[in-house]
């Protein structure tokens, strides 16, 4: 159990290169927090910085009140499982899970038993004498996660450890990492640029890009308010579609007006957006709520759109449909599998109007989502 | 006349090298041919002898038949004109300078390649974090391009005694002059001079060992580090139970290697002390016996003997090579 708070860390390079930057980041007690973003965002530093790898430029780093900035990993009580395991390749995979106990002098008795539980634990009984050479990928990460948790420490750091493993195992794992939290309740902190891993795991997503910290917040609410449009881009697949649009009233109509996308706006919200008339906006949808007009469920404000389909990816549980509208501007949709839409056809499409963000073009911030 | 001569005989080299080249060239040509003529089956397996033939040849004729020839004489006196039976292999291993011979060995094999390789080893673990690394490591490996004669030249100045009261122009003395003490005469000195040639062979083979070592250490994964040092090792620590363990193979072959350079050692005895004042070594009393003594009989067991303290450590040395092979 660890409290950690990162104030104001920044880390530069000696070239000047600027990793991560004035990063403000509360992770409570037997939080599972994901640092998500593309690569080169800074969210390994950040891992890095916590663990003691990396030294911080500028800032505080705390452990349960703990200023650690200048502490050693060893005296930090982490452990860190890495995205190549880095298991030692000359030891068993018992001595690998004992070498950290050996360090602290752990009694003999105390760490064969504290080992054979974490392997129980894992389903690696078995392979306690093996080498790491010896071992299957998925087991190799299972033991690089019990050379973590027999130790017992106040967090557990993770740098992408399943983005070596095959789609299946990777899904498998996901669920045992999951539960595997729950049954400890510690601080886990996950480092990965997959969004998937992040919204399935994570209970806050903490959203990074070029070393900034865009967002942190729940999976549901991250994905539903997004703060910018990076984030909004970022969490979800395939991406939320983007317009560049204004805001026009002509009479009662209030209007997002982007080309050839003419959408009114919902009269119990109007109000809300009197505000951004004229300001230059963007506009956001994401694709699964755009629908196609024969299978959309109840209870959404569809409008009409006009658009060509371009391309049609067919995925058994739903089609993803490349659209492009009259003046050039393409967007994505899901819709449901039974549309078997066609290249080429010009259909009309339903836009959930209840489900919409708009951005400031400007500063890429939220206006209203 | 001179002039023309000479020109005769450059001309003669050339010409040695043409036809020389050439007709290996030729050689391995008209075999091919002739080979390529046969039905496909026989061609496959016939082919390769064809290309390994000349070099078993060339093996044959100056490795394998000079070996063979020598454990033959070594059993003869020293004109190679009557058998002895063992008698050069008793002198080998009772001789009282032949002794000292095997004792100085052994002090260089521990010493050389110990020192060698232990200061290799820590050279290549403390440059991996120095910033300008390959100067350091240049400065080190340089010895290494010196021959053993050019070192050993080099060392006598080091070395250099004069007595006490006229100027030392030998760095060693003149340092230990300065500081009050006496100049030592480091190579007539019975309790030193061994140690003083043994210090030249590690000077030139320890940046060997640095730069092999310093490629396995680079050859560690930064993760596999990192993971010891969140598992709370020391640098220390890591050092001996992460990286020593993890670079062994290559510390085997290393040290296997030196041995067997060190077996041979005879130019630096040779030119610095001749192998007076007991400082004598296997190898430059085989040159002694052979072309000093005229006792083709003893030199030549000696060397016979050189060889079976060989074949041990060159077959560590393969076995490990295939092992890592094997491990790719």
């Amino acid at each position: 159990m660890a409290h950690i708070v990162f104030e104001q860390v920044t880390k530069q390079y000696d070239n000047g290169f600027v990793a991560v930057k004035d990063l403000n980041l509360e992770i409570g007690d037997d939080e599972f927090l994901v640092l998500v973003g593309p690569s080169g965002c800074g969210k390994t530093t950040s891992l890095r910085m916590l663990a003691g790898l990396e030294s911080i430029s500028r800032g505080s780093l705390y452990i349960d009140g703990q200023r650690v900035n200048e502490k050693s990993p060893r005296e930090r009580d982490i452990a860190m499982v890495f995205q190549s395991y880095a298991l030692y390749p000359h030891m068993s995979v018992f001595e690998n899970m004992a070498f950290g106990l050996q360090l602290q002098g752990t009694a003999k008795p105390e760490i064969q038993q504290r080992v054979q539980a974490a392997a129980a634990q894992l389903g690696i009984e078995e392979l306690l004498d093996r080498k790491p050479k010896q071992l299957s990928g998925g087991q190799r990460q299972r033991v690089a996660v019990g050379r973590a948790i027999v130790r017992d420490p106040s967090a557990f750091l993770m740098d992408e450890p399943l983005s070596n493993l095959d789609a299946k195992l990777r899904v498998q794992a996901r669920a045992e990492l999951t539960k595997l939290h729950k049954k400890l309740g510690t601080t886990f902190i996950y480092v990965t640029h997959d969004q998937v891993e992040a919204m399935t795991m994570g209970s806050r997503i903490a959203v990074m890009n070029q070393g900034i910290l865009q967002q942190v917040d729940t999976p549901q609410n991250l994905y539903e308010h997004p703060n910018n449009m990076f984030v909004a881009g970022f969490m979800g697949s395939p991406a939320m579609n983007f317009f560049e649009a204004t805001l026009t009233q002509t009479g009662e109509q209030m209007v997002i007006d982007a080309g050839a996308l003419q959408l009114p706006v919902p009269e119990e919200v109007r109000s809300r957006y009197q505000s951004l008339l004229g300001t230059p906006l963007i506009f956001g949808i994401r694709p699964e709520n755009i629908y196609n007009p024969e299978f959309a469920p109840p209870g959404i404000n569809p409008v009409a759109i006009e658009a060509t389909v371009s391309v049609v990816e067919m995925m058994g549980h739903e089609e993803i449909v490349y659209f492009a509208l009259g003046d050039g501007h393409e967007f994505l949709a899901r819709v449901d599998p039974r549309s078997r839409f066609t290249p080429g056809e010009s259909v009309s499409v339903s836009f959930d109007m209840n489900r919409f963000h708009l951005f400031d073009k400007a500063s890429e911030h939220v206006l209203v989502s | 006349m001179q002039d023309a001569s000479n020109i005769m005989r450059l001309l003669g080299a050339i010409a040695a090298i043409i036809v020389g080249s050439g007709g290996i060239i030729a050689l391995f040509y008209v075999a091919n041919l002739v080979v390529n003529r046969l039905p496909p089956r026989p061609r496959s397996q016939i082919l390769p002898w064809v290309y390994m033939v000349p070099a078993l040849v060339m093996l044959g004729a100056f490795l394998v038949l000079p070996t063979l020839r020598t454990i033959l004489l070594s059993f003869m006196d020293r004109r190679s004109q009557g058998w002895v039976g063992l008698d050069n292999y008793i002198f080998a291993f009772t001789n009282a300078d032949m002794l000292i011979a095997f004792r100085n060995n052994v002090l260089w094999l521990v010493l050389v390649t110990g020192v060698s390789v232990g200061l290799g080893l820590v050279i290549a673990v403390l440059v991996d974090r120095v910033k300008y690394e390959p100067l350091a490591k240049a400065l080190i490996f340089l010895p290494m391009a010196i021959s053993f004669v050019g070192a050993s030249v080099i060392w006598r100045f080091m070395y250099a005694y004069q007595p006490p009261g006229t100027d030392q122009i030998g760095l060693l003395n003149a340092i230990a002059v300065a500081l009050g003490y006496e100049p030592i005469g480091w190579l007539v000195n019975k309790s030193v001079n061994n140690f003083a040639l043994i210090a030249i062979m590690i000077w030139l083979q320890t940046g060997f060992a640095m730069v092999l070592l310093s490629s396995a250490v680079k050859g560690i994964p930064k993760d596999v580090i990192e993971a010891a040092r969140i598992d709370g090792a020391s640098e220390f620590q890591i050092f001996w139970r992460i990286t020593i363990p993890m670079i062994s193979s290559t510390i085997v072959v290393v040290s296997t290697t030196i041995i067997v350079l060190v077996l041979k050692v005879f130019d630096i005895v040779f030119v610095m002390t001749g192998g007076n004042l007991d400082t004598d070594v296997i190898a430059s009393r085989m040159i002694k016996e052979m072309f000093n003594f005229r006792n083709f009989g003893r030199g030549s067991a000696i060397a016979v003997v050189l060889l079976l303290a060989v074949i041990p450590v060159m077959v560590t040395n393969i076995r490990r090579f295939q092992q890592q092979e094997a491990n790719r």
